[in-house]
């Protein structure tokens, strides 16, 4: 009789069997992470059947007479056959002609999943059983399935398993956590398999080991950096990084620079995350896809250029990395700015003004107040494709130039180089430089004529200085913030819209009669420069002569044929920034033409303004209309743009933008549905009350995460505690013990001092054998006083607890023989060691 | 045989005094085993177990080799014995050396007529003897074997339709070849069950081998000579009192009857242990505890007599072993189980 035989009694034996069970969860769980991606619903349950039906199988097999040489030839040719069969059932048209498609599609599961699995895992069931060195092939495929579900989340990417991720963040909760916790039960199912498949020893105590492990797991899980969630600008920031370099590598990597150290960062390690998100070799373009197609823009008024609405083509192209987008964007800035910038690069340019703020406000995106335009064009031109702001629209509306022009700021003064915010009062009433508190209306409220009511919520990803929304936005409230470990805040809008075409325009006139003589001068402030005058006039003069005569005195046609003029002799390069001349604007128009975003918006304004259109330059994002889904709109880092801005009489601000007919820069990938969708959900995810500050669940978690590991050192305390108690109450029983129960505690008290040295009893030796063996004649005495009281005749048990003294006097004899037979820190060992007492015996 | 034998050592009428405690019972067994252990060397365990069978009133089957120290073993137990009842016709030890032509008369006893008297008398045969040695037991035909087996049985024997009384000493060794089997009479199941004890001998070490060469002079001059002999009714005493002084738990009980048990279910016994062997297994039990100096039985006795006990009692199926294995193997749990109770309470 073995000793497993022996063991195997009551609890033992329940132990055992619960190695099904666990074992065939821990399959289920394996097989459906991973067949789940792949074939959804229908191939996990095919799976969990398969596992069941292996399994059973494997136990089966593996316990009866059948040799393992034949048993693994006939698995293989069972696979043969059913994978032969799932191919006849799937070439021909014959089978799904006459059960239907359902059917075949399950049979074909069945056959190819199903008989796979199945018989995959009775072969490892049947190798383990005779074999145990093949058990480690079975924890070994156990463990690699499941690690390679979840390896695509590593290093902190929230991208998959989606499916999980998203169920994650819908809860509030890290997928990391969930992931984690996941390793963590896995690792506790396959301790469990290891454990109760050591056939060799009492599976119970060993068992014990594991809740330490839980807890070990838990700490890990609390305590290690691994759980910081995932921060979207940082982790898109950095892939942006990575694939910008191809793009606009040079410039790019000056500008930057400098700023790093400031920090414009606004989350925490940037530099840790490995950039997870990257769609590789998308960096450099853009992600419109199109930039010369221009031309068929959208909308094209009938005079107006075909491109004039699309701004980001161009923009797109290069620099993933808002900082580099900025870079492009910086360098102009600065020119306009009149910092003479020595040279285009912000970073050794200068050193003092605007330059590395700009560079890196750019870099979020749209945040820099100061200088809108850089966000822009550096957005622009970055192209980067990491959200930065995902826009909920709530009514039903489209953009008549196919692009949502998200304003965020205005630059009207024009202050010898470049334009900037105006410090009158009135004139930015159209946007809010802070983010409102309470239900808060814009003090310029723009008319409702060719206009339709939108409302909608923003919620920013990354940190912006202020709101923005589509243009004209008329009121902002606060909204709670969706999802905090995502988003930076939330907001609410409500924008009147702009309906009307281009073409509605014309006759309108421009201008508000209403505005001060110092506001028009403000709207008309032109460079001293007199070539703008030149042209202005020069392009006016050739353009009105395809237009019919009496739209010649128009505003507007004249505004569209400056911007058409544009659009057409310029060439987009966010490479090229003008950056270290007095007026960037004066040396793309009159230099080269080749520039983006900003230059062509400076340009079209300065040029509307020597014709006395008031205009302005608008910083923000430009949207296309292409890449809204349904209501949901992303905004990304490469959709920042600055645009030229034309106030027509009783419709109030009109964005008349223009894309350049030729793109010297490369095109950008299309964005991530994926990503895009699950934002979109994450962004609409609201709590109950919609206003009021969102409920925050996450205490449940962290009483449920708090609460098991609490429960789990309370539990492995109290475990640890009562096993060194009941050493305590055995080893001290002999003192107080009844005369009675003396022959036996006694005796337990020396056996359970040698357990502790690890002298044990063996099964199927007798007591006195035991005592021979050791050859300790306090223990012989022990022994035969023991058995004397247990087997003896009626009384004899009482006669052996007579004398107390002689029982300890035994116990310390005892000692003293263990201390010659083991050395001390074997006794010491088990002296702490809490499970001694399960080996006494 | 008994010329070997100076009588007036093993003749007493002087009666000792009655043996009442466990102490006047080890006595007896530690007398013995110093005077076999004196007489006989190397084979200690052998010894023990003789003895215990002597004082558990039963018979022993020793499978041996020849030359082995069987017949000495004997002669030694014979020369420990004294009679005190003299007048019984009743002679300390004899010796059957058993062969094929061998007839009943010749272990019973024959009648034969006197001419003197005119009268049939009884002769009585050399089982009429406290120590029998039955040599090469399965040389015999079965009708000699079941003569015996009466006797053994019974304690008495029938001749010639006339039952005579054997002393209650009666104790059988018998021997038997394990090799040379052919021309034998295997001793059948019903046989082997009247033996408590079937031991299987082997060679002594060699140490105790080279010890025996050393001093075979001392031996064979009966180095035991001057040690103190037992009575016969002090052994009957000693029989007496451990039955009635050794103290047997009933979870000693229990374990039997689940060896028992497991013996019958197990696959590779055909036939399981008799009851009739538990029964016999309890003074079996009870001498070895009264010989390692206790009043109580303990597993370790059920342990260490199990295979001699019950090896040859159950029938194993074709090619499953020793039955050795088999008895060690049913006894594990009941023991260990056994063990484990005396813990708890």
């Amino acid at each position: 009789m073995t000793d497993r035989e022996l063991a195997s009694s009551g609890w033992d034996r329940v132990v055992a069997g619960l190695a099904h069970p666990v074992r065939g969860v821990a399959w289920m769980i394996a097989i459906g992470t991973a067949a789940g991606p792949i074939g959804g619903f229908s191939w996990v349950v095919i799976g969990a059947m398969a596992v069941v039906v292996g399994l059973v199988a494997g136990e089966v097999l593996g316990r009866g007479r059948v040799r393992t040489p034949w048993l693994v030839g006939s698995a293989v040719g069972v696979v043969l056959v059913s994978l032969v069969l799932r191919w006849i059932l799937t070439t021909f048209a014959l089978v799904p002609g006459i059960f239907g498609p359902a059917f075949t599609l399950w049979a074909s599961l069945l056959l190819g999943l199903g008989t796979v699995v199945a018989v995959g895992l009775a072969m490892l069931r049947v190798l383990g059983l005779r074999g145990p060195a093949y058990q480690a092939v079975e924890l070994f495929g156990l463990g690699a399935l499941l690690a390679n579900a979840v390896a695509s989340h590593r290093d902190g990417s929230i991208a998959r398993p989606l499916w999980l991720s998203d169920l994650a963040w819908s809860f509030g909760v890290d997928p990391g956590r969930v992931l984690l916790a996941g390793g963590a039960v896995l690792t506790g199912l396959l301790a469990a398999l290891l454990l109760l498949g050591a056939t060799r020893r009492k599976p119970g105590p060993g068992l014990l080991a594991l809740p330490v492990f839980a807890v070990l797991a838990w700490f890990l899980a609390s305590h290690l950096p691994t759980l910081e969630p995932p921060d979207p600008e940082q982790l898109f920031a950095e892939a942006g990084g990575e694939e910008g370099q191809g793009g606009g590598g040079d410039e790019i990597g000056d500008a930057p620079k400098p700023k790093p150290g400031e920090g414009p960062a606004p989350k925490p390690k940037p530099g840790e995350g490995p950039a997870p998100k990257p769609k590789p070799g998308e960096g450099p373009d853009a992600p419109k896809p199109e930039p010369g197609e221009g031309p068929d823009a959208p909308k094209p008024e009938p005079g107006e250029g075909p491109d004039a609405p699309k701004p980001e083509p161009g923009e797109g192209p290069d620099a993933p990395k808002p900082e580099q987008g900025e870079q492009g964007g910086q360098p102009d800035a600065n020119d306009p700015n009149g910092q003479p910038p020595p040279d285009g690069d912000p970073t050794s340019g200068d050193p003092t003004s605007g330059q590395p703020q700009e560079g890196e406000d750019d870099a979020s995106g749209a945040k820099p107040p100061d200088e809108p335009p850089d966000p822009l064009e550096g957005g622009g031109g970055s192209s980067g494709n990491s959200p930065v702001a995902v826009v909920l629209v709530d009514d039903d509306y489209v953009p008549p130039t196919g692009y949502w022009y998200l304003r965020q700021g205005v630059l009207v003064d024009y202050n010898g180089s470049r334009l900037v915010e105006s410090t009158l009062p009135g004139v930015d009433d159209d946007i809010l430089d802070h983010f409102a508190v309470g239900v808060e209306d814009l003090a310029y409220q723009a008319p409702i004529d060719h206009r339709a009511v939108v409302h909608g919520s923003v919620s920013l990803l990354v940190e912006h200085p202020n709101p923005f929304a589509p243009e004209a936005a008329v009121q902002y409230a606060p909204r709670a913030n969706p999802n905090p470990a995502r988003f930076d805040r939330s907001y609410s809008f409500v924008s009147h819209a702009l309906t009307g075409e281009y073409k509605d325009f014309v006759g309108l006139g421009v201008g508000d009669p209403a505005w001060s003589d110092e506001l028009r001068a403000l709207y008309l402030e032109t460079p001293e420069d007199p070539r703008y005058a030149e042209l202005a006039e020069q392009i006016r003069t050739d353009f009105l002569a395809g237009v019919p005569e009496e739209l010649h005195d128009d505003p507007f046609v004249q505004a569209a044929g400056i911007t058409l003029w544009i659009g057409e002799n310029m060439k987009y390069s966010k490479k090229e920034r003008h950056a270290d001349v007095d007026d960037p604007t004066a040396d793309f128009l009159f230099g080269n033409r080749i520039g983006y975003c900003v230059h062509t918006a400076h340009a079209s304004v300065y040029l509307w303004r020597e014709l006395g259109i008031p205009a302005r330059v608008a910083t923000g994002y430009a949207v296309e209309e292409t890449n809204r889904r349904g209501s949901t709109m992303v905004v990304r880092s490469g959709d920042a743009h600055a645009w030229s801005e034309l106030y027509v009489t009783g419709v109030g601000w009109v964005p008349l933008d223009v894309t350049p007919a030729e793109n010297l820069d490369e095109g950008g990938q299309p964005p991530d549905e994926d990503e895009s969708q699950m934002l979109g959900e994450m962004a609409r995810h609201q709590p109950d009350q919609p206003q009021g500050p969102r409920p925050d669940y996450s205490w449940i978690w962290r009483v449920l995460g708090y609460g098991t590991g609490g429960l789990l050192s309370t539990f492995v305390v109290v475990l640890l505690v009562v096993h060194w108690a009941a050493k305590a109450w055995r080893r001290t029983r002999p003192l107080w013990a009844g005369r009675k129960a003396l022959s036996r505690v006694g005796y337990r008290a020396a056996l359970d001092l040698l357990a502790e040295a690890g002298l044990v009893r063996e099964a199927g030796e007798t007591r006195e054998a035991f005592a021979r063996r050791l050859s300790m004649p306090a223990l012989e005495q022990m022994t035969a006083m023991h058995l004397r009281g247990a087997l003896g005749a009626p009384g004899a048990a009482d006669e052996m607890g007579r004398s107390r003294a002689e029982w300890t006097g035994l116990l310390a004899r005892l000692r003293v023989e263990i201390a010659a037979a083991r050395p001390w820190w074997r006794r010491w060992l088990g002296f702490v060691d809490p499970t001694s007492v399960y080996r006494t015996r | 045989m008994d010329q070997d034998f100076d009588q007036s050592e093993h003749v007493t009428h002087e009666k000792a005094a009655r043996i009442t405690d466990l102490d006047g019972a080890k006595g007896v067994v530690d007398r013995f085993r110093a005077r076999l252990v004196k007489s006989v060397v190397g084979r200690d365990d052998v010894i023990d177990l003789v003895i215990t069978a002597l004082l558990a009133d039963g018979h022993v089957l020793l499978e041996d080799f020849p030359g082995s120290g069987k017949t000495t073993l004997a002669k030694a137990l014979g020369d420990c014995i004294v009679d005190d009842m003299p007048d019984d016709d009743i002679v300390t030890i004899r010796r059957i050396q058993f062969t094929p032509d061998l007839l009943p008369g010749d272990v019973t006893g024959t009648t034969i007529f006197d001419p003197n008297t005119n009268r049939f008398f009884f002769r009585p045969g050399p089982i009429f003897a406290h120590i029998v040695l039955a040599d090469e037991i399965n040389r015999t035909s079965p009708k000699v074997q079941s003569a015996l087996l009466e006797a053994m049985a019974e304690k008495q024997t029938t001749v010639d339709n006339r039952t005579r009384k054997l002393d209650a000493f009666f104790f059988v060794i018998a021997t038997q070849n394990p090799l040379d089997l052919s021309g034998t009479f295997p001793l059948p199941a019903a046989q082997l069950d009247r033996f408590l004890f079937k031991i299987r001998m082997t060679h002594i070490s060699r140490q105790a081998e080279l010890d025996l060469l050393t001093n075979l002079k001392n031996v064979t001059r009966g180095a035991a000579s001057d040690l103190p002999r037992i009575t016969r009714t002090e052994v009957l005493d000693a029989r007496a009192t451990l039955k009635e002084k050794v103290h047997i738990a009933r979870e000693i009980h229990e374990a039997l009857v689940d060896i028992a048990e497991a013996t019958r279910n197990n696959d590779r016994a055909v036939q399981g242990v008799s009851t009739r062997a538990l029964v016999l297994m309890l003074p079996a039990l009870q001498a070895r505890a009264l010989a390692q100096g206790r009043d109580y039985v303990s597993s370790d006795d059920i342990q260490a007599l199990a295979p001699f006990v019950f090896a040859h009692r159950i029938e194993l199926a074709p090619g499953s072993g020793s039955a050795e294995d088999v008895v060690a193997e049913c006894c594990a749990k009941p023991l260990e189980s056994l063990s484990r109770k005396t813990l708890k309470r």
